[in-house]
């Protein structure tokens, strides 16, 4: 059969098999069966019938066209072109062109606080939901990655003590630990990246990169302030452990500790961005930082020498205060309240201005 | 007080790891019209556009926006893919401050498939896409909008005619800057053009000048790997 018969058929099909009154989901279901009966027939299923295939196209578009043209009202152009042609009676700006007149522009209102939360929020949730889809068990990735994450590292101080830790039982010891230590460095990964999947979203003018970076980072405070929930409601519900003494003060510890890495992985943004080998200095940078957290000992049990090294990160501060106030029979005398807050401020304001300094750098284009 | 004001402007990008100039000291201020969006290289447009809408800023000088600016309409990277059309519609409801209930009756009367908004963006075929971006554009108040799609639909008449409508009553005595998707288009609708060429961005009433520069030293854009931003964590634990 040649092409030109082949496009006859498939016309003369699809006239009395796709009405113009179908709606055009039920058009595109039915071009799509097409599709499939003309491959089960054998007539498009090797390379070598473009032929038939782009007959078949043919009419599937020239049916298009037909029925665009049956459904348009009695008194509306046939072709989109009339609608910008001076000459036809449909031309669009008949009555005047829409810049004749001319208005002072208005100021830009600034955004609120709580504006700024939405949006945040907003970012977070497009970012929750890309993640979320990556695979088909995208969602259930999203918790049980970080949760055998903070369990594997959960295990680590089971092989350093017997069954307590200074008197705190070893499990939440390690759970504490590893949520403060994953939630800095997921916080960090996120702002390194300087907004990773949310870059596109940069496009919104009310969308800044601060606004990325934040919302990006953002995650790893919802997920692993859920994990450590969730766990620790485990642990008490078998008698692993008891309540927390103060818990707010704990989630107050856990939020710092994420604006800790936020500040970091903005400061390693910038410094990525002039020049890329510092990335493989944060290579080594954050394992010194995660190995000297305190994730799996307290700094009390160190030498002197070493404990002098261990408590210049801020991140073992918090820490063992976030133990200090979940566990009843520990106090950590070594902790020091004004040194974690004065690190952390350094740390923000470092990363604040670098993140302003590093606004103005030459940005890649995409097509 | 004019809504586009670029002063002593110096404007770089990157593009294939290749840094290009696209302002020297370039000074340019546009009144309220609708302007076409010309520039010498695709690259051109698109990085004066990121200027704009402030995605990139300048190395030096300052551009000064007054007024609402909408994102450059026709980029698909606003919308999240994997989001429905609700989704997205609630996400601009939250950024540009429109009701999120009248956003969805607005894009609902409009689309035409309407139940696809329930379905995934990235199932949709790619003019559902524009012309959603193009409805959202419109529901939202702007001052100044960024129009880098086509706003003909030759197989949908009836929604062009719809759009230019809509377009027209609401950007009337607004800024409007149209990039050259469809010639016939801006011919017939932008009476004045910015365009960006030679480091500099001039204003002319030349459209058809204008059009002739458009690409015409044309730049081979790549596109941009983030895989090495993205993965900033190597899966290790410690």
């Amino acid at each position: 059969m040649s092409t030109r018969e082949t496009n006859e058929q498939v016309r003369s099909y699809l006239r009395s098999n796709c009405p113009s009154d179908l709606d055009a989901e039920a058009r595109l279901i039915a071009f799509n069966e097409l599709r499939d009966s003309a491959e089960d027939r054998g007539l498009i299923s090797s390379p070598k019938d473009y032929q038939n295939r782009l007959a078949i196209e043919f009419a599937i578009a020239e049916r298009q066209r037909e029925i665009s043209r049956e459904n348009l009202s009695d008194d509306g152009p046939e072709t989109v072109w009339e609608l910008y042609d001076p000459n036809s009676p449909y031309f669009a700006l008949n009555d005047g062109h829409p810049d004749t007149k001319t208005a002072p522009p208005k100021i830009a209102k600034n955004s609120r606080p709580k504006n700024w939360l939405l949006k945040i929020w907003s970012l977070w949730i497009q970012s929750t939901h890309r993640d979320g889809t990556m695979d088909r068990i995208g969602y259930l990735w999203l918790l049980a990655d970080p949760m055998i994450h903070v369990l594997i590292i959960c295990a680590i101080p089971f092989f350093l003590h017997s069954d307590t830790v200074d008197d705190m039982p070893v499990l939440p010891f390690g759970v504490i630990g590893a949520c403060f230590l994953m939630t800095f460095r997921m916080a960090a990964t996120g702002a390194m990246s300087g907004g990773g999947a949310l870059l596109p979203q940069l496009d919104h003018p009310t969308v800044s990169r601060f606004d990325v970076i934040v919302a990006r980072a953002l995650h790893s405070l919802a997920v692993y302030t859920l994990i450590g929930i969730f766990l620790m409601s485990l642990i008490v519900l078998f008698g692993r452990g008891d309540l927390p003494a103060n818990l707010p003060i704990v989630l107050l510890f856990l939020v710092l500790n994420w604006c800790i890495g936020l500040a970091y992985g903005t400061i390693f943004h910038a410094l990525i961005g002039i020049y890329s080998g510092f990335r493989r200095i944060n290579g080594f940078t954050i394992r010194f930082i995660a190995l000297s957290s305190g994730t799996f000992y307290i700094s009390e049990q160190l030498p002197d020498t070493l404990r002098q090294i261990v408590l210049m990160n801020p991140l073992l501060h918090s820490v063992q205060f976030a133990r200090s106030y979940w566990f009843y029979e520990y106090k950590s005398s070594d902790a020091s309240l004004f040194y974690l807050f004065f690190a952390s401020l350094t740390l923000i304001a470092t990363g604040l201005a670098m993140h302003m300094r590093n606004r103005s750098k030459v940005e890649n284009v995409r097509a | 007080m004019k809504p586009i004001e670029i002063q002593n402007a110096t404007y770089f990008v990157r593009n294939s790891g290749t840094v290009h100039q696209i302002l020297a000291n370039s000074t340019t201020a546009a009144d309220p019209g609708w302007y076409l969006l010309s520039g010498s290289s695709r690259l051109h447009t698109i990085a004066f556009l990121d200027l704009l809408c402030g995605k990139s800023e300048l190395q030096n000088g300052f551009c000064r926006i007054r007024g609402n600016i909408s994102w450059p309409i026709g980029r698909m990277g606003v919308f999240s893919s994997v989001v429905t059309g609700i989704n997205a519609i609630s996400h601009f409801s939250i950024l540009y401050g429109f009701d999120r209930n009248f956003g969805i009756e607005f894009v609902k009367e409009h689309l035409g498939q309407y139940e696809l908004l329930w379905k995934p963006i990235v199932n949709w075929p790619t003019q559902i896409k524009l012309k959603f971006s193009l409805l959202l554009a419109l529901v939202a108040d702007f001052d100044i909008y960024l129009i880098d799609t086509n706003l003909a639909f030759p197989e949908d008449v009836d929604f062009s005619r719809n759009i230019i409508g809509l377009l027209r009553a609401k950007a009337k005595a607004k800024t409007v800057l149209l990039t050259p998707k469809q010639t016939q288009v801006v011919k017939a609708i932008c009476t004045k053009a910015i365009v960006v060429a030679d480091q500099k961005a001039t204003i002319t009433d030349n459209i058809n000048e204008a059009l002739a520069i458009n690409n015409s030293k044309p730049i081979n854009i790549g596109s941009i790997n983030e895989t090495a931003e993205i993965d900033a964590d190597d899966g290790l634990l410690f």
